[in-house]
């Protein structure tokens, strides 16, 4: 006598062999087999697709670097106002302009070539323009003085100020510098020796 | 068990693990291999709950592809390569018969499930390969929950921990399932009582 669980036990045995006997369908394989090989190239893509998304990250960090830099660099930039000066260089063709007006006016007396040099006694408000050289400029003279032609005749100044300024090379022409026609107006940074009546006496450019 | 099907794994040389890495590369000859290893076990499952040959065909190689499409899921730390397999192809019949409407729960306390009966003609049932034929007939007719725990606990010898990861239920619920398909099924070997005039105790 079997008991009924050992019986369905049996009966199950015999069905686990007749279904562990199926076999999975071979013509699958062959399509999974093409399959994985398609899949390798797109998992090439992904690969792809994951370089460039790096790319595209490590592109955005450096421009917010950059920004950073940029905008602390302004920032720094600010406090400093002597460095709001931006100094242009002399023109080419001013050059032989100004010598010229070197050889043929009086000669500028040597204490009075640096602007360091000078003493400010005036006591006048300044115009908010006027620039002022100061320790630490990054500014250099490219010229020495230069007397003005159009200061000829003018007593000679007891004290002298200079004055930093930005200056159309058109405008070089209303102190008496002969400036070519064929020359396109540009600013350049120049310094003017003006005595205590404000008139200017001579003039350097700086870079 | 487990170790049995962990051993199996290492058949031809190559782990499955080897053997996925290089299906991901492109080797078709690891696909290959990793199909005729473990294709049987899919197809049979899926074949045994679909009933349907075509369904058993689309979901075994749906559950193949998901292998090379979602790398990162399978984790052999956590479990066997069939058994993943196996929760995947679970998973795609799941959805198979939820758009079908033929899921059936087994928790509630009515259960809906009508044995053939011997009554009217035993004599039909007399010998053992009759009583196999309707044991058979009764594990299609078992509601799917039981079924699923039958065909991986009695056919594929799957302990209750892998069924229990590829049903995605506690042991205890799987053991309590097996149970309830048993004795959902020994009412058909009465007729095997019947004849040899020794009843089972009840």
């Amino acid at each position: 006598m079997k008991h009924p669980e050992n019986e369905l036990d049996r009966v199950l045995y015999q069905l686990r062999r007749e279904h562990q006997s199926i076999e999975a369908p071979s013509f699958l394989e062959e399509s999974l087999v093409q399959k994985a090989r398609l899949n390798a190239g797109s998992n090439k893509s992904l690969r792809w697709s994951w370089t460039r998304e790096w790319a595209w990250g490590l592109g955005f960090v450096l421009l917010a670097i950059a920004s950073t830099v940029t905008w602390w660099l302004s920032i720094h930039a600010s406090s400093h106002p002597s460095q709001q000066i931006v100094a242009h260089p002399v023109p080419a063709a001013l050059t032989p302009v100004i010598e010229q007006a070197a050889t043929t006016s009086r000669s500028v007396p040597q204490g009075q070539t640096g602007a360091r040099q000078i003493t400010q006694t005036s006591s006048k408000p300044r115009r908010p323009a006027v620039q002022r050289p100061q320790a630490g400029d990054s500014l250099v003279a490219t010229t020495s003085f230069l007397p003005l032609p159009v200061s000829e005749g003018l007593p000679e100044p007891l004290q002298q100020s200079v004055v930093r300024t930005r200056i159309l090379t058109s405008s070089l022409s209303q102190y008496g510098l002969d400036v070519p026609a064929s020359l396109q107006p540009q600013f350049v940074s120049a310094e003017f020796l003006v005595g205590e009546d404000g008139l200017p006496r001579a003039i350097r450019f700086v870079q | 068990m487990f170790e049995r099907l962990r051993s199996g794994e290492r058949v031809g040389g190559e782990s499955d693990t080897d053997l996925h890495r290089a299906a991901l590369r492109g080797n078709g000859e690891a696909m290959a291999t990793l199909y005729r290893r473990h294709g049987p076990l899919v197809y049979r499952f899926t074949l045994r709950m679909s009933q349907n040959p075509s369904i058993a065909e689309e979901v075994t190689q749906e559950v193949f592809l998901a292998l090379l499409r979602h790398t990162d899921r399978f984790d052999p730390s956590r479990s066997a390569l069939s058994t993943w397999l196996c929760s995947i192809a679970r998973n795609q019949l799941s959805k198979y018969f939820e758009r079908n409407m033929r899921y059936q729960s087994v928790d509630e306390d009515e259960e809906t499930f009508d044995p053939p009966s011997f009554e009217d003609s035993p004599a039909l049932w007399l010998t053992r390969k009759e009583v196999v034929e309707a044991v058979r007939q009764g594990i299609d007719t078992l509601p799917v929950p039981l079924k699923e725990v039958l065909l991986l606990c009695e056919f594929e010898d799957m302990t209750y921990e892998q069924a229990a990861y590829i049903l995605n239920v506690p042991i205890g619920t799987i053991r309590s399932r097996l149970h309830r398909a048993k004795l959902r099924l020994q009412p058909l070997l009465r007729p095997v009582a019947t004849v040899t005039g020794k009843e089972s105790p009840r």
